[in-house]
Formats: structure tokens, sequence, C-alpha cells
């Protein structure tokens, strides 16, 4: 296979036999001055994920340069194990789908072979279009919340999905990306942590300051000061010992997770709740979180949400602003952190 | 236990000696479930190593319900989800008598028959057309009760997850379709003209037609735009609102003037695949049927929260319904097309051996060939017939008249 292509999609078997034989390993490519190249590129693939959800093109002029690049992948990969943050992880699985989505935008030839390699089934039917089994396509198409992407709004025949080849690229992006997040982290041995070490604590400190930018609390911990009357007042009846009803622990517990609370801190709140039960509260609220799937859990109710549940207490001059539709924009809105998103 | 209890047990009983249900594919890796004659709570979390366990369960406890998961489990038999860890589960479709309108006054017989045909069109146009299901992947089954169901073992949607079979509900019951994808607008430049200097161009905004070659909801609406142009070119404006009720508004002349433009043009819609011939107003009153109305006469029904419950329990293929004392049957396609119930689902076991009940209030009914047009009050009727008069609580065991002489 052209090396420019192994350098494009890293990802593929063909990219690490081509590693393989040009004795790279990765002992070499950690310590090796020769691969110098490779660590720094590798560093940037994870930089430009934390900072602009897409890894950067490069210009692939000579073997070298392949070389380089195909060997930045696992050098990525090593760096991101090392941080092993979840809120990373997706980052970086994300940003190298979509490095990958643009490739293919240019050069549709390769979604087949790029296809085999993620298990997506698909063929090329007669009229040039992309089909694949439904059941395939709705494992991915699941995860694209657009209501283009509902299987009604398909042309499923057969059993087949068809579709236009520029759409079958999201599907094979969305697919690298579940690869590459569930494959992610990979255990690093002590040695190569070590090695690593400089790198990943300049990654840690990178995304540290992503982080506060995105988070509602710009990084520092909950301040009660701010929370919604509703938050506030369901936050006090728990804290009193008032039995709440299921809809209202599932909004304070999406609630306090959002502001980065964790399991700790939100078990002692229901501590105090008569009918505590901690084997089923521990349940309850690491499934609301999202540490039994690994996922993020589920996010806060908005206000019409609450409303129609019967949680929306006393709503104050803010509440009643303008704009104002979620919980968590009401904390931002106080605390003075709202900005544009990036 | 009551007597009408009592009598049902019996006959449960004397069914579940005569023959063992067949086991579901891959059993010891199945949850079952049972409710009995004589206690309130569900048994559930039980497994079985064998056909031979489950039969002596089944005479020795005779429950008056059995189910088993529609799941795959690690350890079936553990108490709690997490422990049993999920592996996948068959795809179940259910369509029952309780989403029909008006069920309540319908005749027993009259319900299973329109039930019927909906699952007719749910297995040929959906689960073997656009799914494209082969037919020995889809076990249809008579729930004993008042429904069908149809299970899909085909290997790789045994994995699906809550949100990917929502959304072969969707498409089947049709809800969120994306009318302007079905009929995407085209923007053509139909002339231009210089005004003042300046060049204006005219854009006329054309709906597209699905081709015949397409697939999927777009080809289904392709067809139904074709009965829809044939019922407005044909039928008087009084019918054509009641048939179409979105255009209920719209005025008679306006119709009839409507139809006056559609007749010359209908062959070449479906030739050019675009509705080019029409004005801007007319395409758009025909999209309007469409998504409105003809799309959900064409839409197929299905139960909606158990498609897409993955840990759900269901009636176990072979056991009895202890509310008919029908058999929960499994049928072929075929089979299914003049499926009857009330003669197929009785189990040989009952006899045509006269049982006394009491009517609780008058019943008509029709079951194995034998039309019963019973009073209320005290009568005679055959065994499998008075199973299924007091499962239905339609009639008590016994005459009432005896029993108030024994009680004296």
């Amino acid at each position: 296979m052209d090396h420019v292509l192994l350098a494009r999609y890293p990802f593929l078997k063909a990219s690490a036999e081509f590693a393989d034989s040009n004795d790279a390993d990765i002992e070499s490519l950690i310590v090796s001055p020769s691969y110098a190249e490779a660590r720094k590129r590798g560093m940037q693939r994870v930089l430009d994920a934390i900072e602009h959800h897409k890894v950067s093109e490069v210009s692939l002029t000579s073997d070298y340069a392949c070389l380089m690049e195909v060997l930045s992948y696992p050098y990525a990969r090593i760096l991101v194990s090392s941080v092993d943050d979840r809120f990373l992880t997706r980052r970086y699985a994300l940003a190298e789908a979509t490095r990958m989505y643009d490739l293919l935008k240019g050069d549709p030839a390769q979604s087949v072979p790029v296809s085999k390699e993620l298990e997506v089934r698909s063929s090329i039917d007669g009229s040039s279009r992309i089909s694949m089994p439904f059941a395939d396509y709705l494992r991915y198409s699941c995860l694209l919340k657009a209501a283009e992407w509902k299987l009604i709004n398909t042309e499923l025949k057969d059993g087949n999905v068809l579709m236009e080849r520029d759409r079958f690229g999201r599907v094979l992006q969305t697919a690298l990306q579940e690869r590459i997040e569930s494959e992610l982290p990979l255990k690093v041995p002590d040695g190569i942590r070590k090695a690593v070490r400089q790198d990943v604590d300049r990654v840690t400190l990178r995304l540290g300051e992503m982080k506060n930018r995105l988070s509602p609390t710009g990084g520092e911990g909950m301040n009660p000061e701010y929370l919604p009357p509703c938050i506030r007042a369901i936050l006090a009846n728990a804290q009193n010992g008032v039995n709440l009803p299921h809809s209202a622990r599932f909004a304070l517990v999406t609630f306090l997770h959002a502001l980065g609370t964790d399991y700790d801190g939100i078990i002692a709140l229901f501590s105090q709740s008569p009918d505590f039960d901690e084997a089923k509260s521990r349940y309850q609220i690491k499934h609301i979180i999202g540490e039994l799937s690994g996922t993020d859990g589920y996010t806060p109710p908005e206000c019409s949400t609450m409303k129609t549940n019967g949680l929306c207490f006393e709503p104050d001059g803010i509440c009643n602003g303008e704009r104002m539709n979620h919980p968590l924009t009401y904390y931002r809105r106080r605390s003075g952190t709202a900005r544009k998103a990036p | 236990m009551d007597r009408n209890s009592r009598f049902l047990l019996r006959s449960l009983r004397k069914y579940y000696k005569s023959c063992a249900p067949p086991m579901p594919h891959r059993f010891t890796r199945r949850e079952f479930g049972f409710m009995f004659f004589d206690r309130e709570m569900m048994q559930r979390h039980t497994s079985f190593g064998t056909q031979d366990e489950l039969r002596r369960f089944l005479i020795s406890q005779v429950p008056r319900h059995s189910y088993y998961s529609t799941a795959y489990y690690r350890r079936p038999g553990a108490p709690t989800m997490d422990e049993k860890e999920w592996l996948g589960a068959e795809l179940i479709f259910d369509l029952d008598a309780d989403h029909l309108e008006g069920a309540g006054d319908m005749t027993y017989d009259g319900m299973m028959s329109r039930i019927r045909g909906e699952m007719v069109t749910l297995v040929d146009s959906f689960l073997m057309g656009d799914l494209g299901f082969r037919e020995e992947s889809i076990q249809i089954c008579f729930s004993g009760g008042r429904g069908y169901h149809a299970h899909v073992t085909q290997d790789d949607v045994l994995t699906l997850g809550t949100h990917e079979r929502r959304e072969l509900v969707d498409y089947i019951t049709c809800s969120g379709m994306n009318i302007d994808w079905i009929f995407p607008v085209d923007h053509r430049l139909v002339g231009s003209a210089v005004v003042a200097g300046q060049t204006r161009r005219n854009i006329a905004e054309i709906r597209r037609i699905p081709s015949e070659d397409s697939g999927g909801w777009r080809l289904r609406m392709r067809r139904g735009l074709m009965e829809v142009v044939e019922d407005v070119c044909t039928m008087e404006p009084a019918a054509l609102k009641r048939a179409y009720p979105s255009i209920k508004g719209s005025g008679n002349s306006s119709l009839l003037n409507l139809q006056g433009r559609l007749i010359p043009v209908r062959d070449s819609l479906f030739e050019k695949d675009d509705m080019s011939l029409l004005n801007k107003r007319d395409q758009e009153l025909l999209v309007k049927i469409m998504k409105e109305d003809k799309s959900r006469m064409m839409a197929g029904e299905v139960d909606k929260p158990v498609t897409p419950d993955i840990k759900r329990l269901i009636r176990l293929p072979g056991s009895v319904h202890g509310k008919t004392g029908l058999r929960v049957s499994t049928l072929t396609r075929d089979e299914l097309g003049d499926y009857e119930p009330l003669t197929q689902a009785v189990p040989d076991v009952y006899t045509d051996e006269p049982v006394k009940v009491t009517m609780r209030r008058p019943y008509a009914l029709r079951m194995k060939d034998e039309r019963f047009d019973l009073a209320a009050g005290e009568t005679e009727v055959p065994e499998y017939a008075a199973i299924f008069l007091i499962g239905r609580g339609e009639a008590d065991f016994g005459h009432a008249s005896e029993r108030e002489e024994l009680a004296r």
C-alpha cells in the first residue's frame, strides 16, 4: 500500500505493519532521537484534539515523513492513555475521527478499505451508493442525534440502508470514534510512563485549562450561592432529611455532577435522607452519573422539564430573565463565568 | 382458591401432563417468570437446565401465566439484573387489541381478525419487506390472549440496544419522518428577464417524487401518492374529505378544480418523478395529504414500549394463557393468514364433555366451529368453552342454584 495512505490512515493494520517493517518498536519510539519528529507530531495530535477538535494536516512529501506520521499515532495513544481522562479520550477519539472524515471526502475510494478495517459491513450498490445492513447502521446512527439520521429517513431496502458516500463517511467517522474510545486507555508499562512524563504533564496542563474554560464553575468548586432556587430547595430538603421524589433526586444528582461534584460528594448529601439505603443509592447515583456504563451520565433536566415535574420552586428574577431555560445557565450567569462556547 | 380457579388449575394441569412446551432457543440462558392461581406475587429469576425440569415444574406448580425473557443472560437465575449479565435479546414486536379503538364493543373474534390483519402487514411489509428478515428468522406467535408477537432471532439484531430498537418502532409506525426528504424541493430556473438593467431570475419550487427504484418510506410514499392521485381524480369532494381529513377545510369547488388540473397530468407525474406540471398550491396540497393522512394509513402498528425493552418477559410459547385457556402458539407466516385462535389454539386435551356454568352476562362465541349464543344464567357448555368463559370472567363454574341449595 502507498505510504502516504498509511500515514493518512494510521489506524490501519497495514500502517502498523509498515512501522514494524522499519524496525520501529515502542522502545525506540519512546527514546530514540531518530523518532523525535514522531513524538513531536504525536504530541501535536493530542494538543490539536484538546484545542481544535481535529488533528491538523501535515505534508507527506517523503517516506521519512510518512513513517513519522504513522508513528506519531501510537505515540499519541500512549500519551492519551497515560493521562487516562475520559474527557480527553473522547475528545481525542473525535479529533482523529473528524480528521479521517475530512480525508475521506477528498479520497472516497479509501472508504472501502477503511470500512473493512473498522468492521463496518458495507458494499457498493449498482448506482455507486453504499449499502449496509440496517443493524450496523443503527449502531452508529443512534449516536448521531439529528433527524436526518433516523432510520425512517433513509432508504431501507431488503434489510440494507442505501446512502451517498459522504453520509457513509460520517458513519465511518462515528465507527472510528467508537473504536478509539473503546481501545483507550491502553495499559502503559511503568517504564514507558516514566519516559513520557514530560509530555504527559504538558498535556495534563493544557487539558486542565480547557476543562476550566468549559466548566460552569470556571474550574472552581461549586459555590452554593450561585445555585438556582429549584436546586437550592431540593438540596435543602435532602439535607433536612425530607424524602425526595425520584425526579427531584435525579435533578439534584445530575446537576451536582455537571458542576463537577463526584460520587462521594453526592452520596454525602443523600446520607441524611430518611430512607437512605447506601447500596441502593450507590447504584442509582453511579447509574445517573454514568460510572456504571463508563459514559458521561445523564445531563440535568432543563427548566421546562423541571416545571413539568413540579420542581420549579420560587423562580427569581434571573429565572424569569431572557433566554433562561436551564438551571445550569442560571449557575453560569450567577457565577459570571458564562461565556460564549469556544 | 375459589371454584373457578380450581377448575382452571385442573384443566391446565391436564394440558401440561399431555405435552411439554418446546424450549426457547438457548433456554439455559433465559430467565423464566410465573404467576399462579393462589399467589399475588410473580415468581421471577427462575432458570431451567433441561426441558424435563420445566415440564415437572409446570405439572406440579401449574402457573396461571408463564413467561420467559426475550434476553439471554450469563446467569439468568441471578436475583438482580446486574448479576444476570445481559448478553443479547430477541427483537420483539407485539400487537395487542389494547390499542384498537372501540375494542370494548368488538367480539373476541372480530378483534382478533383485525389484529391478525395488522400482523400480516407488519410481517410482510416491514419485517420481511424493508427490514429484509428471512422467514425462518421470524417466529410468529399467537399470545393466547388478545394479540400476536413476532420474535426475530437474526444474529445481528440480538445485540441491538434500546435506542436502536426504538428506531425500528419509529420506522414501522412512521414517526419522525421528514417529508422534505421524501419529496425534496428543487429550485429551478424557469426564466429570467432584464428589468431596469438588472437580471431578475424566475425560480420555481418543484417537489420531486421518489423514483421507482428508491427504498424505504420513499418508495412507500411514491406508491401512496399514486393512490392519493387516483382518489383525487376519481372521488367526489365530500368523499375525498372523509377519506383525507387534512383537507376538510378545502372548498368543494377548489377540489374539483384540482381534479381538473390533475387528471391530464397524472401519469406524467410518475414518469417525470416530479410535480413540475402542478402549481405550487396543488403540490403542497398533495404533500399535505401525504404527510398528515396517507403516511399514517400506511404505517404499521406495534405496541411501542415492548420492542425497545431489552429485558422483558414474554409469554412462553407452548404454555397456556390462564385467562383464556388457549395455547400460546407459534405459527408460520402461511398459518397466520387464516389463523383462528378459537379453533386452532384450543388444546386437544380439552374435551367436549358438558360442564355446568353460570353465565354472568349474555355472551356470543364461535369456538371450534360451534356457535354459542349464551344467555345470562345457568347452562352447560363443552369443557373447552367452559375454560375460555370462566378464564375470561364471563361465567362461573357450576350452577349457582345447586350451590345455594347445598349451602341451605
